[in-house]
């Protein structure tokens, strides 16, 4: 497997605040690879760089091979992107936003005309396409910025906070068609704050926080290995807690403790049903754990607040 | 690969678009010269013998040719491109493509000279059906136009560039192209301007370019012609660097 992308000692300052401080990274073919961060942590600055919306500060990013700094309209059109933002031409139709986007990556008319109606198929959204984009609705305007994205067949994708602000239904469509692609062998850097996105489409995630990468690894792993296969959750009084770490520490418990919550992560040889009988709190529960547990072992606060 | 011509393709949807949706208000815009050639060119010209020896609509018409090439594309660069927040979005959407910020630029600036070009045109096929074009020198002035329509978008990018709010961008009509259309030999001779006024007048690149015009649509030829459209030449080539540099810092939001 060969690295898609490589990342030595980048460096992003706005003015004096560091918003990316990365030592090093790889990204290899083929892979699913997820920038997991809440907001502020430097996972969008990152991508940003990556592809060409912002210029790093101090280092070296290689994309295909290529560095962004001299070689980044060769880059571009190579790669796409879905951001975050829906942005359209808002004057023209669903096709003709394809095919005037189609022009700039010097496609033949043969080709983008083919490819247009493929990604309207595919999306399904052939219906649409001469309807004007102030008619569509929010999730068909996520598919045709996916559509933007995927017509130039790029050999490596971006995907930025692909499902805030949609609905439940949409949010399962856009992860589904996602995970198509995934299967069809498609290399994605998905940039999210949301842990089972995650946990569902990537092979491999980067959590971020504070511009620094946190740990890397496979999600499954990172739960096994830094959390463990439960969590006990309670909630309880300021002045019960230190009586429960006290409990905790002495039975030798991994635990972390987030504003009235306490959460107890059950590692090998540690059986849940021992903590649940320690602990009398009326909103106490037993879950699986997540890349948000990693996330609030390594850095003490949540992925969002909710 | 890199994208050849990036300009070309972002001039390519301009004119698309134009020629989707603006059809019709384009020829609303076309009224505007019109009205100014019946009011000023025979209304005001009945009451003038001649001028420089010529009717005052001979006289008037190459000047109203130049304030055409003037307004539409400054007003394309200076209002609809380049100061639109929603306009500076759709860049930052161009720009994850292969197109860089000098080609969405040029592209801007070159559709804004089409744009001018086709309205100066469009002038010129109206005003023959009128009998004042006859003689084939209109070919060459068409060329002149076209230069002063990108001497004026150029401006027109340049005035957005150094406006901060959209406050000097909307009174920049009144305090500079509207002074500076009455001052340059449109509706009257330079000549009988005061010497300092005339001074800045030749500073100011639109008398050269009515000057130019009016000689070359007269039939005669000289070596201030040559001066006139080197001084056009330059004075363009300038604003199109300068564009060109200030707004690719601040092309996008």
């Amino acid at each position: 497997m060969s690295a898609v992308v490589q990342i030595k000692n980048l460096i992003k300052k706005y003015d004096d605040f560091t918003a990316v401080n990365i030592s090093s990274l790889e990204i290899n073919e083929n892979e699913c690879f997820g920038l997991l961060g809440p907001k502020g942590s430097g996972k969008s600055s990152l991508a940003q760089i990556l592809y060409g919306s912002s210029s790093l500060t101090e280092g070296d990013a290689f994309v295909l091979g290529l560095n962004v700094q001299d070689h980044m309209a060769e880059i571009k059109a190579r790669i796409g992107v879905i951001p975050q933002e829906l942005i359209f031409d808002d004057e023209l139709s669903v096709t003709e936003n394809l095919r005037i986007f189609a022009q700039f990556y010097e496609l033949s008319t043969e080709t983008r005309e083919e490819r247009i109606s493929s990604l309207l198929r595919t999306l399904k959204i052939e219906d649409k396409s001469d309807h004007s984009i102030q008619s569509l609705s929010p999730f068909l305007k996520k598919k045709l910025s996916i559509a933007l994205g995927l017509i130039n067949t790029p050999d490596l994708l971006f995907v930025d906070e692909p499902t805030l602000e949609l609905d439940l239904v949409s949010k399962k469509w856009i992860l589904g068609f996602l995970n198509d692609l995934k299967q069809q062998k498609m290399t994605f850097v998905l940039t999210t704050e949301n842990e089972a996105e995650a946990e569902l489409l990537c092979d491999r995630v980067a959590l971020l926080d504070h511009g620094k990468i946190l740990v890397v690894g496979k999600p499954a792993t990172l739960i096994q290995e830094l959390v463990g296969k439960e969590v006990v959750e309670f909630e309880c009084d300021a002045q019960d807690i230190n009586y429960y770490i006290q409990k905790l520490k002495e039975q030798q418990y991994e635990y972390q403790v987030y504003q009235s919550t306490v959460m107890v992560f059950i590692g090998n040889g540690k059986l849940a049903k021992d903590v649940l009988s320690l602990v009398t709190s009326s909103r106490i529960m037993l879950r699986k754990p997540s890349l948000n547990d990693v996330f609030l072992r390594l850095s003490g606060s949540k992925l969002r607040n909710s | 690969m890199t994208i050849k011509k990036g300009y070309l393709k972002v001039l390519a949807r301009n004119y698309f678009l134009f020629k989707k949706s603006s059809l019709s208000a384009f020829a609303f815009l076309l009224l505007e010269p019109l009205f100014y050639l019946l009011a000023f060119g025979y209304g005001l010209g009945s009451f003038i013998n001649n001028i420089e020896g010529v009717s005052y609509i001979d006289y008037f018409f190459p000047g109203l040719l130049c304030a055409t090439a003037v307004l539409i594309p400054f007003f394309e660069t200076a209002l609809s491109q380049f100061s639109k927040p929603s306009r500076k979005k759709l860049y930052s959407l161009w720009l994850m493509t292969p197109i860089s910020r000098k080609d969405i630029i040029i592209g801007e600036i070159l559709w804004a000279t089409t744009k001018g070009s086709l309205a100066t045109l469009a002038v010129i096929l109206v005003a023959s059906s009128f009998g004042l074009i006859q003689s084939w020198l209109i070919i060459p002035c068409f060329f002149v136009l076209i230069l002063i329509s990108f001497l004026f978008a150029g401006l027109g990018a340049v005035i957005v560039s150094f406006s901060e709010s959209g406050f000097s961008i909307f009174c920049s009509p009144s305090i500079f192209i509207l002074p500076l259309i009455l001052v340059s030999g449109v509706f009257y001779s330079i000549d009988i301007l005061a010497l300092p006024l005339r001074v800045i007048t030749y500073l100011l690149p639109l008398s050269h370019g009515t000057e130019a015009v009016r000689e070359l649509m007269g039939g005669s030829f000289s070596m201030m012609f040559v001066l006139h459209i080197i001084y056009l030449l330059v004075c363009a080539s300038i604003l199109f660097q300068l564009a060109i540099r200030r707004l690719e810092k601040n092309l996008t939001v």
